[in-house]
């Protein structure tokens, strides 16, 4: 840890301003990247890992804002608020949306979306799309931006890619759009890929082909990834820190064997203990009971406190804390959960909850 | 049946664990071409399903897995007759159905029933959940309207939803719950058998075991059968008896589960096993990455269909045995026998490969390789360093490579591929003959491996 991190989040809040209230999507989350590092996002759909993502690349859109806290890339903020009066409002050297777009996209950090078809525009031929980007971002001229997009495609195993320069993206498979992207987030030797769900519209083995690309990419160029997914699987294999959300939250974070191995947060062991092994044949799954609540109106206390099987009274009542409970080679091992905490988890009564009912998922979204 | 709130399987015609469906060398092409011209013109067909043979037995849960595009669902399609097979036959309790007209077959459809992957777009947002769960009952004129109402709500409960919520809309509902109140619809008519075509695979992973348990508490109780078309193979071992690996139309491996997960001999089901990412960080994960894409089902490769990407392909004429019942083709292949080292044998194929992608470049100044000249040492020498690390192949295979070298050099990379490919991969046994063999399995009673590594 001798490094500085490359990006620093501190209590990030992004909300959306619906007709029925405040949805409150990223709620305060804290996390960073260090040079060289994968660092995992995870959580189930809804949980705000895609809203936490687009707030770090101010990509959040109407209705939604980032509200507060902090955003660091290097030196430079990416968000940042100071007090007026009554209000926060953006500080100076904030970036401007300009700044964002010639600066930071793209050249300084670069994003791969989960839907390559929608990421790539259907009316121009990859090789195009490829080296406009290129030269966009990088000071090349024409002939040498095509020689370098023509690398990029070989680099990321595109079968003949001087021919398949010129073809259109419906010409290509699902997964050799989705190296095509990577390739075009690699082709300006960013710093910082952060990468959406990139591999779960895609088959197992294409999956395979794709982790062992960015682990092969990320040993000869360094790149740092911020990895957004709800596949423990691919979290297992590639990263090598994690953050795990649950409605707009980090509940746990640590490095990848001690959030396997030492789990301190019951939504990170309820996870893990739902998913099929493809190692291991198990008798009975354990389900996380129910679903998750609509972040437009929280649970009180801990926001797991419905669906958690080791819920008490007092879960109900107070906040948890969201603090290091020990440190693992260095690495802070981070959990927001009463029983780390001295209020009185211990003598509080269970609670009746989702996870204790007979019956699974009852409740009615309204 | 009389009662309509009993839900147990009735008509004990046949027992569990007897075959229910027999599925007889089916096929199904599509025609590739649309419109009039092509019917002039003639189109090749899409060989979406091609020669497929299994049985499934009542009671159990035989899983298709494959990638995208392996035809499973298409076969599933096929089984249920939703489409009509282009060859072959599927016997429904000894009685064939391919034989059947649509309104004979249509009274036979309450005993197959479907749950399809997306749960909003199968269920009629204009319809209650009760009325969906007795629209089946009502289609094959089941009871009557109150033991209708009655056994929907039974079923409701049965697949973990509250009865009470009898009247409400599929929008009032999670994922997870919808996927039940498709269970549920299945379920009414009381069927034999359930093709669940990825019932589970847009749903968060915690929803998923909440339905996959459902799924199995239901078919203990009802002893209902599914067909269970997945590309998840740990969502397939959780639940599965017997698992089939389709490969491009075809079976490459049938055999039960544990069977499968424990001792795969098909190298593509190896490959697709050491693909999933494991949820295990200390998991020693020795990955043989797949190369390429799968090819088209319209011109499939000759012989083994996994062939251009199986990293086990056979060198020329190297099978131990000698069978004299072998076509002619074969045994003129066979006579090119290299005997290379297995080593040497790899890089020869990983090199043939290699050119047929244009994955290396030989002039790392010039981007486009096909225009680049070389002198042959020049070419000889970085293929030694990328390819020939175990020593240079001898022979024969020596003066290919040599006559590909020499096209290599003149940028002529289309020459070296073909010729590559025609000496090296066209003369495999992979490439001459289909392979159908069975072996005898180590745990269940049956193990089906389409490869010739096992004949």
């Amino acid at each position: 840890m001798t490094d500085e991190p490359i990006l620093t989040v501190e209590n990030l809040k992004t909300q959306f301003f619906t007709e029925q209230g405040v949805v409150r999507a990223v709620d305060g989350i804290s996390f960073d990247v260090y040079p060289g590092e994968i660092v995992g996002l995870v959580g189930e759909s809804g949980a705000g890992k895609s809203v936490a993502t687009s707030s770090v690349m101010r990509l959040v859109d109407n209705p939604g804002e980032i509200v507060g806290g902090e955003i660091t890339y290097k030196n430079k903020t990416l968000v940042g608020f100071e007090r007026a009066g009554d209000e926060l409002v953006p500080r100076d050297e904030m970036l401007t949306n300009e700044e964002m777009r010639t600066q930071v996209r793209g050249n300084e950090i670069a994003i791969i979306f989960q839907d390559p078809m929608e990421s790539l525009n259907p009316v121009y031929t990859i090789g195009h799309q490829l080296k406009e980007f290129i030269l966009l971002n990088r000071e090349l001229d024409k002939k040498a931006a095509r020689e370098e997009a023509i690398t990029m495609l070989r680099e990321v195993g595109i079968p003949e890619p001087e021919e398949r320069f010129d073809d259109y993206p419906h010409e290509f498979s699902g997964g050799m759009r989705q190296r095509v992207l990577i390739a075009m987030a690699l082709a300006c030797q960013p710093e910082l890929i952060i990468a959406d769900e990139p591999t779960t519209a895609l088959d197992v083995t294409v999956e395979g082909q794709i982790l062992e690309l960015v682990k092969e990419l990320q040993e000869e160029y360094g790149t740092s990834f911020l990895w957004v997914t709800h596949d423990m699987g691919v979290v297992a294999e590639i990263c090598d820190r994690v953050n795990v959300m649950y409605l707009g939250e980090i509940v746990e974070q640590a490095t990848v064997d001690e959030l396997f191995y030492e789990t301190q947060h019951p939504y990170t062991n309820a996870l893990l203990n739902s998913i099929p092994r493809p190692d291991q044949t198990i008798e009975e799954l354990v389900p996380i009971k129910g679903v998750m609540p609509e972040a437009i109106n929280p649970p009180s206390g801990c926001r797991f406190h419905t669906r958690c099987p080791d819920a008490r009274e007092v879960c109900t009542e107070i906040e948890p804390t969201y603090s290091e409970i020990t440190t693992y080679d260095g690495w802070p091992h981070n959990a927001s959960c009463l029983k780390h905490e001295d209020v009185g988890y211990d003598v509080s009564e269970p609670i009746e909850n989702e996870a204790r009912k007979g019956t699974e998922g009852t409740e009615v979204v309204q | 049946m009389s009662d309509a709130t009993t839900v147990g399987n009735d008509t004990g015609d046949i027992e569990a664990g007897e075959t229910l469906m027999e599925i007889d060398h089916v096929s199904k092409y599509f025609s590739s071409g649309s419109g009039f011209l092509s019917g002039f013109f003639g189109s090749p067909d899409v060989k979406a399903v091609d020669d497929v043979s299994f049985e499934i037995k009542k009671g159990e849960t035989i899983a298709v897995v494959g990638e995208s595009g392996c035809g499973k669902s298409t076969l599933a399609r096929t089984v249920l007759q939703l489409l009509r097979p282009t060859a072959g036959s599927v016997r429904y309790k000894g009685q064939d159905l391919t034989e059947l007209s649509d309104k004979e077959i249509r009274p036979l459809r309450q005993n197959m029933q479907m749950i399809f992957q997306d749960p909003q777009s199968s269920l009629n947002p204009r319809m209650k959940i009760g009325q969906i769960v007795e629209e089946p009952m009502k289609a094959h004129g089941l009871y009557d309207s109150e033991g209708r109402t009655e056994r929907a709500k039974v079923l409701l409960n049965k697949v973990g939803l509250d009865p009470s919520h009898y009247n409400r809309y599929p929008h009032e509902f999670s994922g997870g719950q919808r996927q039940r109140v498709n269970l549920a619809r299945a379920l009414s008519t009381d069927p034999d058998l359930i093709m669940c075509d990825e019932p589970v695979s847009a749903l968060d992973v915690s929803i998923q075991a909440q339905v996959l348990n459902t799924m199995q508490e239901l078919q203990d109780e009802f002893g209902v059968t599914y067909l269970f078309i997945s590309h998840d193979l740990s969502v397939v071992r959780y639940i599965a008896d017997r698992v089939a690996v389709m490969y491009l139309g075809q079976i490459a491996e049938l055999a039960n589960k544990e069977e499968l997960f424990e001792n795969p001999k098909h190298p593509y089901t190896e490959a697709l096993l050491d693909a999933i990412p494991v949820p295990d960080p200390r998991a020693t994960n020795a990955r043989g990455t797949l190369e390429g894409d799968v090819p088209s089902p319209i011109n499939p490769p000759s012989g083994c269909r996994f062939r251009t990407r199986c990293p086990k392909v056979i060198q020329p004429g190297a099978l131990g045995k000698e069978p004299t019942d072998l076509p002619d083709e074969v045994q003129a292949a066979r006579l090119q026998s290299y005997e290379l080292e297995p080593a040497v044998w790899q890089d020869t194929l990983a090199f043939t490969r290699a050119v047929n992608r244009r994955s290396f470049v030989l002039d790392e100044g010039e981007s486009d390789q096909t225009e680049i000249s070389l002198p042959p040492e020049e070419v000889r020498t970085r293929l030694e360093s990328l390819f020939f690390k175990n020593g240079w192949p001898e022979g024969e295979v020596e003066r290919t490579i040599n006559a590909a070298i020499d096209s290599l050099s003149n940028g002529e990379w289309e020459d070296a591929a073909t010729l590559l490919s025609n000496t090296f991969e066209e003369n495999s046994i992979c490439a001459i003959e289909q392979p159908t063999y069975t072996v005898a399995p180590e745990r269940g009673d049956i193990h089906v491996v389409n490869c010739h590594l096992h004949r």
